[in-house]
């Protein structure tokens, strides 16, 4: 099995395509097998994918929007137009892509779109080594969800919400030449040779932490019987500001003190979900960018830049698992959150992340919710969090 | 779950990181002494067991233990193309016959196949009810590839039951299981020769 990664910035979708395109044919030295594509919402999606099934009629293309830029071994490539594609050649293996419309049911669009894509490996009923997904961010649960319901609890899934620059809904999501806004792709992996994941954040746990008493989808309305926002600015010191009194967007001030729920117990040690609050409601609750339940016991976590801009590259180590294997390239999901907040350190993620797949090549997307599989097999869905799927040579 | 123990200077990452690393080494060990005593139980089979009459129920029940199935059939060659279960661990199943095209194709003693619901798949969809009754997952391993191929098929009547460490298992006991019908066949050649030299 052969990966490759190439990019472009051209700001014409057909150029930056065959740019791209020609570079990623050359580096794999052949018809790619599957392709993954990123792009910044400078590009149009609907160019972007006709230009890309011209480009490579009959490949299977999964493609979503980034925050921004994408990053790839060689380095953090951003701001304006920018395309990125990840390519693997391995012509015994198998791999199918679809998407669907998440409409009001957004379980039974995952299973729709994940039957077509097993029809379209020409592996329909057979468990996939990994599930590989682009949503629109909003449901990612449902979507995780829908996925168990089709294949039962043992397949891996992993991946990211589409992004745009500014959190304004202009993301969007394709499979082959089928475009979303509020979609989901849904691509099934059936590799010749191995592949190994991971899923972790770069943040601890402090001592703060409460039970959630009154919530709504993903709203805390209160913690221990108090305002959500009231609980959360006394446990960070202050970092919501005017904001407690007046609400309003707190994205960027909560980055480096999201909140975590254990939700496994590995070796003694407590695995968290993290979720990102991005706004204080007028009834002083806090609204987040993944589900919460009345009962759930909510943990201050605390993350640093310097765990932000090391903690990619220990988690594509941690995804090549007990190093028997030799990795030919990964797929990197991390925050945009993460990358906004050590946003002039990027070169030095893509480089962490090159030098733990030892030079391989890899292309890392920015994303509004990151979805992976925890050890145990629990597939989730978190915020601030960094997902790696590894390729095996 | 306990809050981990925050000691100064301690840097809870890399702590973090090596017990997980220890909790993974652990679990292999213990899966691999499993997997051994397991193994160790099929050679023994081998060695008590002369006849396919007698060695197969109490292979399938020795197999049935390692990868938790409900059911397990194993195919041979029928008259044609098809394939027909020769031996299963219900009588219902015993003398089944199945299409050898598709994904039987696919199955290989390297690669066996996971399948997380038989409703999708045509070579299940063919089997009568009889059959397919009680059954959701099914785990197919090559056990020797054509001309004359013989398959296990294992059944679990939960979707997706079978997972990626049954795959890894199927892996190492579809030769031992595959050595176990050579060893008859030897037995069965053997048998004929000695006849024939009376």
């Amino acid at each position: 099995m052969l990966t490759a990664s190439s990019w472009s910035r051209r700001s014409d979708a057909a150029l930056a395509v065959a740019e791209a395109g020609d570079r990623l044919t050359a580096r794999l030295g052949g018809r790619p097998s599957f392709v993954v594509v990123q792009h910044t919402i400078a590009l149009a999606a609907d160019q972007v994918a006709a230009a890309l099934a011209a480009r490579f009629p009959g490949v299977p293309l999964h493609g979503g929007t980034s925050c921004q830029g994408v990053m790839t071994e060689e380095g953090f490539i951003a701001d304006g137009c920018v395309l990125g594609l990840f390519g693997v050649l391995d012509p015994d293996g198998a791999f199918g892509v679809a998407s669907a419309e998440l409409g009001a049911d957004p379980e039974a669009a995952a299973m729709a779109a994940a039957e077509r894509a097993l029809d379209a490996a020409g592996r329909p009923g057979e468990r996939p080594d990994l599930v590989w997904i682009t949503g629109a961010p909003g449901r990612e649960e449902r979507i995780l969800g829908g996925l168990r319901l089709l294949f039962g609890p043992g397949v891996p899934v992993a991946g990211g919400s589409s992004a745009d620059d500014a959190v304004a809904g202009g993301w969007s999501q394709f499979a082959g030449t089928q475009v979303h806004r509020d979609g989901v792709v849904v691509s099934v992996l059936f590799p010749s040779r191995g592949l190994s994941f991971s899923f972790h954040s770069g943040y601890d746990p402090t001592a703060h932490h409460g039970r959630v008493t009154a919530s709504s989808g993903r709203t805390i309305h209160t913690i221990d019987g108090e305002p959500a926002a009231a609980v959360y600015d006394r446990w960070t010191g202050g970092v919501l500001g005017a904001a407690r009194q007046g609400g309003g967007n707190v994205l960027a001030r909560t980055t480096l003190t999201p909140l975590g729920r254990a939700v496994q117990d590995v070796g003694g040690i407590p695995y968290y979900q993290l979720s990102h609050p991005d706004q204080v409601t007028p009834d002083g609750g806090l609204t987040l960018f993944s589900d919460i339940a009345t009962g759930d016991e909510v943990v201050l976590m605390r993350g640093s830049p310097e765990t932000l801009v090391t903690r990619a590259g220990r988690v594509a180590h941690s995804a090549l698992g007990d190093g028997t294997s030799t990795p030919a390239g990964a797929l990197v999901i991390y925050c945009a959150g993460c990358m906004l907040t050590v946003r002039g350190r990027m070169d030095e993620v893509s480089a962490a992340v090159r030098s733990a797949l030892g030079g391989r090549p890899f292309l890392g997307c920015f994303t509004f919710g990151e979805q992976g599989c925890l050890p145990g097999g629990n597939n989730r869905h978190g915020n601030l969090m960094i997902s790696v799927l590894a390729f095996h040579a | 779950m306990n809050q981990p123990n925050r000691q100064p200077g301690a840097d809870p990452e890399r702590l973090r990181e090596a017990l997980l690393d220890l909790d993974r080494a652990r679990s292999h060990e213990q899966e691999a002494r499993l997997v051994s005593e397991q193994m160790v139980a099929c050679l023994r089979l081998f060695t008590s067991h002369h006849t396919a009459d007698v060695l197969m129920p109490a292979l399938l029940g020795t197999l049935r233990a390692v990868l938790g199935f409900s059911d397990a059939l194993v195919l041979f060659p029928d008259q044609g193309p098809g394939l027909v279960a020769s031996f299963a661990t219900a009588p219902h199943l015993v003398g089944s016959r199945w299409r050898g095209d598709g994904l039987f194709f696919r199955v290989n003693p390297s690669r066996p196949v996971a399948l997380f619901d038989i409703a999708f798949v045509p070579e299940w969809r063919d089997q009568p009810d009889g059959v397919r009754d009680e059954v959701r997952s099914a785990l197919h391993i090559a056990l020797r590839e054509p001309p004359n191929p013989a398959y296990l098929v294992c059944c679990h009547p939960q979707v997706g039951f079978f997972g990626r460490h049954h795959l890894h298992l199927a892996s190492l006991f579809g030769p031992l299981t595959a050595h176990a019908l050579d060893d008859l066949d030897l037995r069965r050649e053997v048998e004929r020769l000695r006849a024939t030299a009376r």
